[in-house]
């Protein structure tokens, strides 16, 4: 049984219609990539899973259980966490206060404070700005805070909105590396990458997404190598 | 060049200060106090005198690089200061003595009521025209330049290092002293009229000076307290450095601040007087409101222009379960959870209509909702009895005592006010204040948090309307009668005020908030009908020396300032071949 999986999802904004029958699947332990170019509905589809979005059609199930008609505040609490584009941290609270209201739904504070410690590891950078208001991160460090909040919640699954967007080449790298090492500590990982090449690179499978559908899917060795994808979004 | 620039800094200066002085004696100030002296100066001698140094102060100031980097200064020298000061100076008196001329040759009393002849007896100092005018420049002229020196010495003497913790550790210790003091006098004092013995011990001239009888002296005694705490503090820094570290290191100045005042508002009352605790309990009814206020707008940033109706909604629900009007006659303590409850089921009722809405619709709307309550209170007369609102509402009761006195209704509010502003405070420490904080950081990222806005935001309501209910049922009780007239969009705007003031999100803050703008009008009654624009000068003073509040939350404090940083770090950044730009310490530098 997969862990997340959306049945012919199709999302509105108002009279936009946005998600045209979407399908997909993330099994345990994956990495699993969504790839696309502007306006093709990667955001869109993350946020109708977190729930922020009702699709008008379709099914989203997660561990068994539809939650498409779930308010976004359950399906947290369920473990799926959500790191938007952008890098929206709480910029006038400190990367302490930023990441304790990552744990807001956890009552344990044994295990709060364990996987603030397992955060402070994995980015050691923001251990050294623990005080600092997030707002006077660097670009790189505010994207560091923000995957390091989502995993605050001791997410079984982690849904990443561009986390490369913005940022220099030597940091993408960085977080790439990071977001491999999360998946390597147990965690399910739905990647959400316009930088297609690094995004499959990471990943054990993709789905290619145009327009609201999904135009390819499979491994992503094969998607790297074929002629859609390279011609499209490899540039070649 | 560079002299140009002093002498247009001195007039502009000059033109400022002359033209508020001209204001001030049209608004008839100067023949108003002519009589009253201060320390053996008549009050408009003082104000010459006083603007005269500042207009200089201030022009000196400005020409003479406040703001820029010490290198810069150091580069001026003193003669543009002291051009700048003399020139402004001098530009204020030529502006008075053209004025006084004037008025002194043409009647203008048709237009302006208050230039009477003795205005230019006054203005001229008592030495009649055209000599008085002389006066006025040289007079101006060396009273700038007074003002500017004295910003320059200001920025030449340089006080010992950590001067300021040691200063406030003094002042905080001798606050605590005269707190002390203060209170066993007047519980001596209360306890007098029972028992004989202690009336003399209360005649002890150490407790007699102290003794609170009169909020004026209690101010004077404050303010003396803490200043003599503060130099014997730098006194004792001069002779002994290691002891006044160790003092300022030990002495927990906040925590004792709060203390102190929290002493005082628990025995002073007990001796002030009728008057005075009056005042008090008014103050007490808006702290109530203000924590309301506080947490819907400073802890969950739902800006609300209408809480005025819950005040009404606390106060109308008393009055219709207890006036005779109605037949119900039901207790003060009964009706408490009843007008508590319906003043919540109100805040949730406006609540979920703007749950979507955020900033400034959020605004409107709930000014909105201030106006339609106050609205039915005016026209539902069968209900409500209309404009003639309700009467014979009875105060409250506490077993055989009937809670009637401003004395008495003070300790209930000061009860009443420490059990709200505890539930805040617990709030605020707890998971729903951290659910609150989020919000009002960011509503989005909140709920990608696992954060139910919807919920948090409804309680935000209903916990800021219910204790806005019980400010309202005190105020009824305390009345006895209440009328739609006494809950107007002022209010509203007080609590608001009150709020900004003392420091958003800010506890303490709320409640020093509460005591300026509810306290210091009376205070200020001795200006008599020149109250009120003192009143407005000095909120305006004091939201631009301190916009972060009197008392603000750390957090509020550390983002004001941080504003601040921001501006330093983009100054010293900028690539500039001038040593200005190197010293980041100054903000508003720009070379």
């Amino acid at each position: 049984m997969p862990v997340l999986e959306l049945k012919n999802v199709h999302t509105y904004y108002g009279h936009i219609h946005a998600l045209k029958g979407v399908s997909m699947h993330v099994e345990e332990g994956e990495i699993v990539t969504l790839i696309g170019s502007n306006g093709a509905g990667k955001t869109t589809t993350l946020r109708t899973i977190s729930g922020l979005l009702k699709p008008r059609v379709g099914e989203v199930w997660f561990e068994g259980r539809r939650i498409d008609h779930l308010p976004p505040h359950h399906i947290t609490a369920m473990g799926i966490a959500h790191c938007p584009e952008g890098r929206q941290i709480f910029a006038r609270l400190t990367v302490q206060e930023n990441l304790e209201m990552g744990a807001f739904l956890r009552a344990d504070r044994n295990g709060v404070q364990e996987d603030l410690e397992r955060v402070l590891t994995l980015f050691p950078r923001l251990r050294e700005r623990l005080k600092q208001p997030g707002g006077t991160l660097s670009g790189g460090e505010q994207q560091m805070l923000a995957i390091g909040r989502a995993l605050m919640s001791r997410p079984r699954i982690l849904l990443l909105d561009e986390p490369s967007m913005g940022l220099a080449p030597i940091l993408v790298q960085q977080i790439f590396r990071i977001i491999r090492e999360i998946n390597r500590q147990g965690t399910t990982i739905l990647l959400v990458e316009q930088n297609a090449r690094l995004a499959l690179a990471v990943a054990g499978r993709g789905y290619v997404l145009e327009t609201g559908r999904i135009r390819l899917e499979g491994p992503a060795k094969a998607l790297m190598e074929s002629h859609e994808v390279r011609a499209a979004y490899l540039g070649g | 060049m560079k002299a140009m620039q002093s002498v247009r800094t001195g007039l502009r200066f000059g033109l400022i200060f002359g033209m508020a002085l001209i204001f001030t004696v049209l608004v008839g100030f100067f023949n108003a106090f002519a009589e009253a002296s201060l320390a053996g100066l008549s009050v408009p001698r003082w104000i010459l005198v006083v603007v005269g140094l500042w207009c200089g102060y201030m022009a000196g100031r400005r020409a003479g690089g406040h703001g820029m980097g010490e290198l810069a200064r150091a580069r001026r020298g003193l003669t543009p200061a002291l051009t700048a000061g003399a020139v402004g100076g001098l530009t204020a008196g030529v502006l008075l003595a053209a004025f006084t001329a004037i008025i002194a040759r043409y009647n203008l009393r048709e237009a302006f009521e208050n230039i009477v002849p003795a205005t230019v007896e006054i203005l001229t100092l008592g030495a009649g025209v055209p000599a008085g005018l002389v006066w006025h420049l040289v007079g101006g002229a060396l009273l700038g330049s007074g003002g500017a020196l004295l910003w320059t010495a200001g920025r030449e003497v340089r006080p010992p290092a950590g001067w300021q913790a040691v200063a406030k550790a003094g002042a905080v210790l001798a606050l605590a002293l005269y707190a002390t003091l203060g209170s066993i006098s007047a519980l001596l004092v209360a306890l007098s009229t029972r028992v004989a013995v202690v009336g003399t011990l209360a005649q002890l001239p150490v407790l007699r000076s102290v003794h609170p009888d009169d909020l004026y002296r209690v101010l004077r005694l404050t303010v003396t307290a803490a200043g003599a705490g503060g130099i014997v503090g730098v006194v004792l820094l001069l002779v002994s450095p290691q002891a006044a570290q160790r003092l300022a290191r030990r002495v927990p100045a906040e925590r004792l601040t709060a203390l102190s005042f929290l002493l005082m508002a628990t025995f002073f009352p007990l001796t002030l007087g009728s008057y005075w605790n009056q005042v008090l309990t008014t103050i007490g009814i808006f702290v109530m409101m203000g924590l309301g206020l506080n947490v819907v707008v400073g802890f969950a940033g739902l800006l609300d222009l209408g809480y005025v109706a819950f005040f009404a909604i606390g106060a109308y629900t008393y009055a219709f379960l207890n006036s005779p009007k109605y037949g119900l006659s039901v207790n003060f303590w009964l009706a408490l959870p009843i007008a508590m409850a319906t003043a919540a089921l109100a805040g949730i009722l406006l609540g979920v209509p703007v749950l979507r809405m955020r900033g400034d619709y959020l605004a409107i709307v709930t000014l909105g909702f201030g106006e339609i309550i106050r609205l039915i209170l005016n026209n539902q007369v069968e209900l409500t009895g209309g404009p003639q609102g309700i009467l014979e509402i009875r105060p409250p009761q506490v077993f055989s005592l009937l809670i009637n006195s401003p004395v008495e209704f003070y300790y209930m509010i000061l009860v009443g006010a420490v059990l709200v502003a505890f539930v805040t405070a617990r709030l605020n420490d707890s998971r729903i204040g951290r659910a609150w904080i989020a919000m009002r950081e960011d509503e989005d990222v909140a709920r990608a948090m696992g954060i139910n806005t919807v919920n948090y935001k409804l309680l935000a309501f209903a916990v800021g309307a219910s204790f806005a209910g019980i400010a309202g049922m005190i105020f009824a009780a305390r009345q006895r009668s209440i009328f739609p007239a006494d809950f107007g969009l002022l209010v509203s705007i007080e609590a608001l005020s009150l709020i900004i003031i003392g420091g958003m999100g800010s506890i303490p803050g709320v409640i020093a908030g509460a005591v300026v703008l509810k306290g210091l009008p009376e205070l200020l009654r001795a200006l008599q009908e020149y109250r009120l624009l003192l009143y407005g000068a000095l909120l305006v003073i004091m939201m631009l020396i301190r916009p972060e509040g009197l008392w603000p939350s750390r957090r509020r404090a550390r983002e004001i300032h941080e504003v601040m940083d921001e501006s330093q770090v983009s100054v010293s950044s900028l690539p500039s071949a001038s040593p200005a730009a190197n010293t980041p310490r100054e903000p508003g530098a720009t070379p």
